[in-house]
């Protein structure tokens, strides 16, 4: 057995469809037998819709588990998959720096799973800070859609993540591709090259998958992976949960706390 | 499933044949006339501060195999021990490496270390074991740490003897398996000793009390926890989450809040286990397919048993006596008797007209949940092992039972210490051990009133009562000559079958070591962590700027894509929105 891989994904802009990659994989990865943690920094509470999980339930969510100092485990809600649990946030994850970013920190990297995904919300800013702080991995996801701002705010990520954060960069995945002629054998390895990481799946855009996620507020979203078993979108899950099952690179060691109490120092100077 | 759980107790059975030459050494370095005896013959021997200051200095002129014997006094070092040797303090008492509020106190990071006597304090993490295997840790204390004692991914270890105190996690594995620890304490920590993902490893007569938990699993399958003591622990005296394929038995969990907590856990067996004076004796939560068989829940001031949403398990031959409340159900549907017998309920007030030790009407519990068997005296267990196999004989007897001995073959006895009135006993006596028709005797005599219950392919119910004093009772069968023959074919037929296990688990164990070795070579192959401060980091991310240049070019040119990324830190900052956040907030 190994320690928890904790994964984020680095998006550019919103809509790319980071928080239905983050709960169909890690749906993928609960039905191989991995206890999966999906940690919802975002306030419009995606995981949580697609997911259908009722989280008036307990009563506990992360903010209130800091504040009373409570164990996480009670904000830790089971979903209908086995082994793929849901902590939601209550705030955002940026709202972490108002209540306490480092038992925030501290919380999550004591969490016991094979995985922990935290699914940040649009505009990154010092929720960045937070996510690639605390987690080891990260993949990047490109759209057709304002590709070049994608590409720009990949390498920018890249270099945040990679050097300052030391939070891996797995590789990257191309999401909600429209017209898959121009992403050719020959223009995405010239991608691995600018970006200088592998490039992992190509997922084209599927308005069956897209509805999945009914939208904010809504109660009509279900679980893709669960729902469409033999889509193309299915395959590409799989593949990038076997990518994530196997050895991945060594983290680098890191002080999560130290990061982000430097962001802290740096940000009260202003 | 049997095959498995067979398999498993043949590689720990030889897994502790490999570990006991080096639990024998360990115990041999126990004391301090041994040191002398084994230090003074041996000239591999290194003397701390006699021949270096350090004790770090001491380990880095020290070869594989040798001694570092390092005298009392307080050593503020952070040591690093990387190569196979054996690393004795004088005393653990006055013998102290202190880690003066920071780091790591104690790195173990290679194979075959044996660590012994010493005090480990003040640091983040006191003892650390990374990735590495078949050392044998005794008589140490990790005192005031973070972490005690840390285990990451380090398999085939054995601790005995310890002491954890102060600490935040007393004993601490992650990702480690296949380890032994046995006699430890932790005492006064938040978490006394604590399982993460950690499979195959045996706890046993371990004391953990005035933690916040005494024992804490999460996600940790395949341990067998056995005779451990959790006392006085403010939270819980057992703590499985998220864990699966246990086996508790013989623990007393008593004077806790939770005496045994089970939360979202399935296939964990709880046998013989003790929990009293807790609130709650044992709690199930979300917990399925659970066997729970044996156990005495006592004086607990809420429930004996509480069970919330637990579906589906197994709860039959326990004593539940004297709680303020026997139990408490709720969201629950399960079984709470075998099919024969059921459990002991102190407030069971229900008549056994037809003498066979089983009340006449069902213990109720709520709507979906009874008692059909309910006993009417306390259960009591016994294991009796002949040469061959061990077998279980339960009684329900409302004395207290001794001495329950295999007498000769085909044959068991045993005391009744008399109570008030005329006493009963019901046995179960397994065919395989005494095949019927059995011959019932009192103080050598026919009991006052005797008869068999029932009896099916594998076991007989005898029921017999007894006047109030002391007796001794015997149960036997009498040999036919066809009898033994037959008996014989089966001892030959025992062995096979265990001689082919024995076969098949050298193969497992073998093949076990093969990919053990691939991952060691694989690891080895990463090396260290590099050191990286700020300034590395800008230094990275300028280099960066400067080489990424002429692909970002090359990219431009042959797709017309423009794409300008930061070229300074403070640019990066602004673009990645944190200048539009400190604004934000300002406002």
């Amino acid at each position: 057995m190994h320690a928890m891989k904790s994964i984020t994904f680095a998006v550019s802009k919103g809509g790319v469809g980071k928080s239905l990659l983050t709960a169909n994989i890690g749906a993928a990865l609960a039905e191989k037998g991995k206890k999966v943690i999906l940690v919802e920094g975002d306030p419009n509470h995606p995981l949580e819709v697609i997911l259908g999980v009722d989280t008036s339930s307990k009563g506990f969510k992360l903010d209130e588990v800091i504040k009373e100092n409570m164990r996480i485990e009670k904000a830790t809600y089971s979903t209908e998959f086995d082994n793929l649990f849901l902590i939601p946030s209550g705030v955002s994850l940026q709202g972490y720096f108002e209540i306490d970013p480092i038992s925030f920190a501290r919380k999550l990297m004591d969490l016991k799973a094979d995985f922990m995904f935290i699914d940040v919300p649009f505009p990154l800013g010092e929720a960045a800070f937070l996510s690639l702080g605390i987690c080891e991995y990260f993949i990047i996801i490109l759209t057709e859609d304002e590709f070049v701002l994608c590409v720009e705010s990949a390498i920018d990520t890249i270099r945040l993540g990679k050097y300052f954060l030391k939070c891996v960069p797995l590789g990257f995945i191309l999401n909600r591709i429209k017209t898959p002629a121009k992403f050719t054998e020959d223009f995405v390895k010239d991608l691995e090259d600018l970006l200088e990481i592998p490039y992992v799946a190509k997922i084209k855009e599927d308005p069956k998958v897209s509805k999945s996620y009914g939208g904010v507020g809504s109660h009509k979203a279900f679980l893709a992976y669960q729902k469409f078993r033999k889509s193309e979108f299915t395959k590409n899950i799989d593949e990038i949960a076997s990518l994530l099952l196997g050895r991945l690179p060594k983290p680098e060691k890191k002080d999560a706390v130290g990061f982000i109490e430097e962001v802290i120092k740096q940000r009260s100077k202003l | 499933m049997n095959k498995k759980i067979i398999l498993t107790t043949l590689f720990f059975i030889l897994l502790s044949i490999s570990l006991n030459p080096l639990l024998t050494y360990a115990n041999f370095n126990k004391t301090q006339n041994s040191y002398s005896q084994s230090i003074v013959t041996s000239s591999n021997t290194i003397w701390v501060p006699d021949n270096y200051t350090t004790i770090q200095e001491a380990i880095n002129n020290a070869d594989e195999e040798e001694t570092v014997f390092v005298r009392a006094g307080t050593y503020y070092e952070h040591v690093v021990v990387d190569k196979a040797l054996s690393l004795i303090g004088e005393n653990k008492r006055n013998t102290t490496i202190d880690g003066n509020g920071t780091g790591t106190v104690v790195s173990i990071i290679a194979n075959n270390i044996i660590l012994s006597d010493f005090t480990v304090q003040n640091g983040e993490l006191g003892i650390w074991l990374g990735h590495s295997d078949n050392n044998v840790l005794s008589g140490n204390n990790a005192l005031n740490n973070q972490y005690g004692i840390y285990l990451w991914g380090s398999d085939n270890n054995t601790f005995s003897g310890n002491n954890a105190s102060g600490n935040t996690y007393g004993i601490y594995f992650s990702g480690s398996d296949n380890n032994v620890l046995s006699g430890n304490n932790a005492l006064n920590n938040q978490y006394g000793i604590y399982l993460s993902f950690s499979s195959n490893s045996i706890l046993s007569g371990n004391i953990a009390s005035n933690n916040l938990d005494g024992i804490h699993f999460d996600g940790s399958g395949y341990n067998a926890l056995t005779g451990n003591t959790v006392f006085s622990n403010n939270d819980d005296g057992i703590f499985l989450y998220h864990s699966d394929n246990n086996v508790l038995s013989g623990n007393d969990a008593s004077g806790n809040t939770y005496g045994i907590y089970v939360g979202d856990c399935d296939n964990n067996v709880l046998s013989g286990n003790i929990a009293s004076n807790n609130d709650d004796g044992i709690f199930l939560y979300y917990s399925r397919h659970n066997i729970l068989t044996g156990n005495t829940a006592t004086k607990n001031s809420r429930y004996g048993i509480r069970l919330s949403s637990s579906s589906n398990n197994a709860i039959f031959h326990n004593n539940f006596i004297n709680n303020t409340e026997p139990l408490s159900g709720t969201h629950s549907v399960d079984s709470w008797d075998n099919g024969v017998e059921g459990n002991y309920w102190s407030d069971y007030y229900g008549t056994d007209a037809n003498w066979d030790g089983i009340g006449d009407t069902p213990y109720s519990i709520d709507i979906n949940n009874k008692d059909n068997y309910p006993l009417m005296a306390i259960f009591q267990q016994f294991k009796i092992t002949t040469k061959s196999r061990s077998y279980n004989i339960y009684a329900v007897c409302d004395s207290i039972i001794s001495n329950f001995q295999y007498a000769r073959a085909q044959a068991v006895s045993f005391k009744l210490n008399g109570t008030e009135g005329e006493g009963f006993c019901r046995i179960t006596i397994p065919h395989a051990l005494i095949e019927p028709p059995h011959t019932t005797t009192v103080d050598h005599n026919p009991p006052a009133y005797l008869k068999t219950v029932q009896t099916n392919e594998t076991h007989t119910w005898l029921y017999f009562t007894y006047d109030p004093t002391e007796h001794e009772v015997t149960i036997a069968h009498t040999f036919s000559i066809e009898q033994l023959v037959l008996s014989h074919w089966t001892i030959i037929g025992l062995t096979i079958i265990i001689a082919v296990l024995l076969l098949i688990s050298i193969r497992y164990y073998r093949m076990y070591t093969k990919q053990k070795k691939v991952i060691q070579a694989y690891e080895r192959e990463l090396g260290s962590f590099p050191v990286t401060h700020p300034e590395r980091a800008r230094a990275r991310f300028i280099k960066d700027v400067i080489e990424r240049k002429e692909k970002i070019e090359t990219f431009k040119k042959k797709y017309g894509i423009k794409i300008q990324p930061a070229s300074t830190f403070e640019d990066l900052m602004n673009k990645m929105g944190v200048e539009k956040e400190k604004n934000r907030v300002k406002h």
